[in-house]
């Protein structure tokens, strides 16, 4: 299964089959960029659901942040039970292994429900390769 | 009829910077008096379960209170046009002023996160009043990882922010129950009070160079840390107590930043020995004494 395939399935459908975690979203309307390796997600939020996930850039598309690691960072990120310093992107943010940009307010007022959709994939993604 | 917790919680007024305050105070357990003080925008239930473990009850009288701001202890008369900043001094004073008031006898002073920050200036000046510090998730120093500007704003809600920033630090091995309650205690925090505690986190207590004077034979020093945590780190503590002669560091595995409220049970098996090492050795001094 290809990496947006595997979005779209372990992080897109769970989270959307999720009541309580598209709720806490509900007011978010938004598209982020999520850079695994050197491919790149724009992941768009409707309402707290997540409406797509693409890989081909809309010409002038507005991105509010973004959340890039290399490979190894979101494979570690994604263990099931991930190893100490890899649990949480701003604790791989801190040691450089992620870099989080753009938008920062839009992350902060709703850092729970962006951390628990990224989390989402957490154990099902397999072992990414580049 | 209901079966009450041995925990019981009481209020008291104490003179600090010249300014009544009114603190909340809870307590449990009979022996050595373990003074415990909460992390950063959070209060002092962080400490229940220990009140809870009958194994340190029966020789510590395990006591917390909630800092002026934090849980149900009020903010001193006036606050409403104040905006709340902890530093050093006030930190320090507070400790000392509820120590004292409680004729703590040689306290042994337990502190998480900021706590386990300021109890390394306690041991370098109070030391003759206290009968040793631990250090939980604390260092002399700790990078920051985030702007607390996000902390305090019209526009975010200042609870879930702060709950979601420290979420990542609880270790994915606690028990989910004891985690989210932790972060509960992050949602209920007052407006602005987490952001003022890190201004002494951040900017008031940079204890590099200062930690080598402390005197373990007159302040026995323990640290402990999580491996989970990468807000202090276990590089961050083993470095302090390297700088602290005679310091103990125990590093814990699967555990995060809140160890005594995130799992309880784990972080037994690390602390009970230094407590046990801590009764040995203020036993032993006593000896001496009653021998000179």
């Amino acid at each position: 299964m290809s990496i947006e395939g595997a979005l779209r399935t372990f992080m897109a459908d769970a989270v959307n089959a999720s009541p309580p975690l598209v709720q806490r979203g509900t007011l978010l309307n938004t598209v982020f960029l999520m850079g695994i390796g050197d491919e790149s997600f724009y992941v768009t939020v409707r309402d707290g659901r997540i409406e797509s996930i693409e890989t081909r850039e809309k010409p002038l598309q507005a991105v509010s942040f973004s959340v890039k690691g290399g490979i190894d960072a979101w494979n570690d990120f994604w263990q099931p039970v991930p190893k100490p310093g890899s649990y949480d992107i701003l604790g791989l943010a801190k040691v450089k292994r992620m870099t989080i940009e753009g938008d920062i307010k839009v992350l902060m007022t709703h850092l729970r429900y962006i951390k628990e959709v990224l989390a989402a994939p957490r154990g099902k993604m397999g072992a990414l390769h580049g | 009829m209901v079966e009450f917790e041995p925990i019981v919680g009481r209020y008291a007024t104490f003179e600090i910077g010249g300014r009544p305050n009114r603190i909340y105070i809870e307590e449990a357990g009979q022996g050595i008096p373990l003074l415990c003080l909460h992390t950063a925008g959070a209060d002092a239930r962080q400490f229940r379960h220990l009140m809870n473990d009958a194994e340190i009850t029966k020789d510590f009288r395990v006591v917390a209170f909630d800092m002026p701001w934090h849980g149900k202890s009020y903010p001193p008369e006036g606050f409403e046009d104040e905006e709340y900043n902890l530093t050093t001094d006030g930190y320090t004073d507070t400790i000392m002023a509820v120590a004292r008031g409680l004729e703590l006898d040689q306290p042994v002073v337990m502190g998480c996160s900021m706590g386990g920050r300021i109890v390394l200036h306690l041991a370098r000046v109070h030391a003759d009043e206290l009968g040793a510090v631990i250090g939980l998730s604390g260092a002399d120093h700790q990078q920051p990882w985030y702007d607390t500007q996000w902390l305090n704003r019209p526009d975010i809600h200042g609870g879930q922010v702060s709950a979601a920033l420290v979420s990542g630090v609880i270790a994915p091995q606690s028990p989910k129950v004891y985690g989210w309650q932790t972060l509960w205690q992050y949602m209920q925090s007052g407006p602005g009070v987490f952001k003022g505690d890190l201004f002494f986190y951040r900017e008031d207590s940079d204890f590099r160079g200062k930690v080598a004077s402390i005197d373990t034979s007159r302040c026995p020093v323990h640290l402990l840390t999580g491996e989970y945590d990468f807000s202090c780190t276990v590089e961050d503590s083993e470095r302090t107590s390297k700088a602290i002669k005679g310091s103990t560091f125990t590093p814990m595995t699967e555990m995060g930043h809140f160890p005594m409220s995130e799992n309880p049970d784990h972080f037994r098996t690390y602390l009970l020995p230094v407590l046990r090492e801590i009764q040995r050795t203020r036993s032993s001094a006593s000896n001496q004494k009653k021998a000179s």
